[in-house]
């Protein structure tokens, strides 16, 4: 069942996240990486995605 | 088993005509209980012997209260706690299936189950109570055995048939139309009908997917008060697991109220493709006992139509 928690934040290295609590945070290269790694973790995990308006990538399981 | 204890052919007659009537009562509702729970044949052989049982314990009353044996009736009272048992068993049992299913049930709607399978026994109990006494308020009349097996059973029908009426819930159909909405993605973000439901489907497959694949289901109060019903939390449970049973799910489900409309809007990705099967899902799916609040929804409908 869903329990809709954040379970990981793929950024770049211009965002500043200063507390991930449980979650974990994956810093990419660039724009490109950053979507790859969200999509590998998103489909290991089937987990959800929410694209922030800053870019910030969230998955939610 | 000789002399007077022996039981008379007459009331062997009256117990089995009576326990007959009152185990086919359960096994014409049974075809009724299939969609909501499905477990066939084994479910279904269960409640058959459950309802055997409370039709032969309503048969053998009359007999019992006829030989002074007043405290046989007892058996009613220990039949009923029985039968709680029965609505106690299905829904540790549905619980149990909970994280099997493509959307959770949700408390409210195992409860209905449970409580719609508990009264189903009654109906046995009841069918076949009152074929006995009227067997044997036709026997004392003095009519011959053939009348009193016919008035017996179209008795126990006419009982049936009214307490089904009465116990007969409503659907979402009754107090909303259900229709197919028009799905959109705008980014990262999904609307129906311009209405927004979720922004999960960051990826572009996802996008892709629902765009291309997804269906949804947009249910609309035929009233404003019937929008109290609707937007319950286990009533929307209830819908989105029927319509995720009847379809599958190939990934993605979402319920959505909008508040300024009254709208209820359910999308997922179907493993089938039949948005009409989808809908009639939805019609057809129950409005909740524990979710009704309006006086028109709690009405039965004992007479017909």
């Amino acid at each position: 069942m869903k329990q809709n928690s954040i379970i990981a934040a793929i950024t770049l290295s211009h965002h500043k996240v200063p507390h991930s609590g449980e979650a974990f945070i994956i810093e990419a290269s660039n724009e490109e990486e950053q979507y790859t790694l969200m999509q590998d973790i998103a489909k290991a995990l089937k987990a959800d995605v929410v694209k922030l308006s800053n870019g910030i990538f969230i998955l939610i399981g | 088993m000789e002399g007077k204890n022996a039981i008379s052919p007459d009331d062997l007659m009256l117990i089995l005509l009576a326990t007959a009537m009152g185990t086919l009562a359960r096994y014409l509702t049974l075809k009724i209980d299939y969609r909501q729970y499905p477990t066939h044949p084994n479910g279904s052989l269960i409640h058959l012997v459950i309802a055997f049982i409370a039709a032969a314990i309503g048969a053998v009353a009359i007999p019992a209260i006829k030989s002074n044996n007043y405290t046989a009736v007892t058996f009613l009272a220990i039949a009923i706690q029985h039968f709680r048992d029965v609505r106690k068993t299905e829904r540790e049992s549905l619980k149990d299936l909970e994280c099997t299913e493509f959307t959770p049930r949700g408390e409210a709607y195992i409860d209905g189950i449970a409580k719609t399978f508990e009264s189903r026994n009654y109906f046995s109990l009841i069918v076949a109570l009152s074929t006995a006494a009227t067997i044997e308020l036709v026997r004392y009349l003095g009519l011959a055995l053939p009348f009193q097996t016919a008035i017996g059973i179209i008795v126990g029908y006419v009982v049936f048939i009214g307490i089904r009426r009465f116990s007969q819930g409503k659907t979402v159909g009754d107090i909303a139309s259900v229709k197919l909405g028009v799905i959109e993605v705008r980014d990262s973000e999904l609307y129906v009908d311009g209405v927004f439901v979720s922004n999960t489907i960051g990826t572009k497959n996802a996008q892709k997917m629902v765009q291309a694949e997804g269906l949804a289901v947009v249910i609309e109060p035929l009233k404003d008060h019937y929008r109290v019903t609707l937007d319950n939390f286990g009533q929307r449970k209830a819908m989105l697991f029927e319509a995720t049973r009847s379809v599958g799910v190939k990934r993605y489900h979402y319920t959505r109220k909008d508040y300024e409309s009254g709208k209820t809007i359910i999308v997922l990705v179907p493993l089938l493709q039949d948005a009409e099967k989808l809908i009639n899902i939805v019609r057809h799916t129950p409005l909740l006992e524990s979710v009704k609040k309006s006086h028109s929804v709690m009405k039965s409908n004992i007479l017909g139509d």
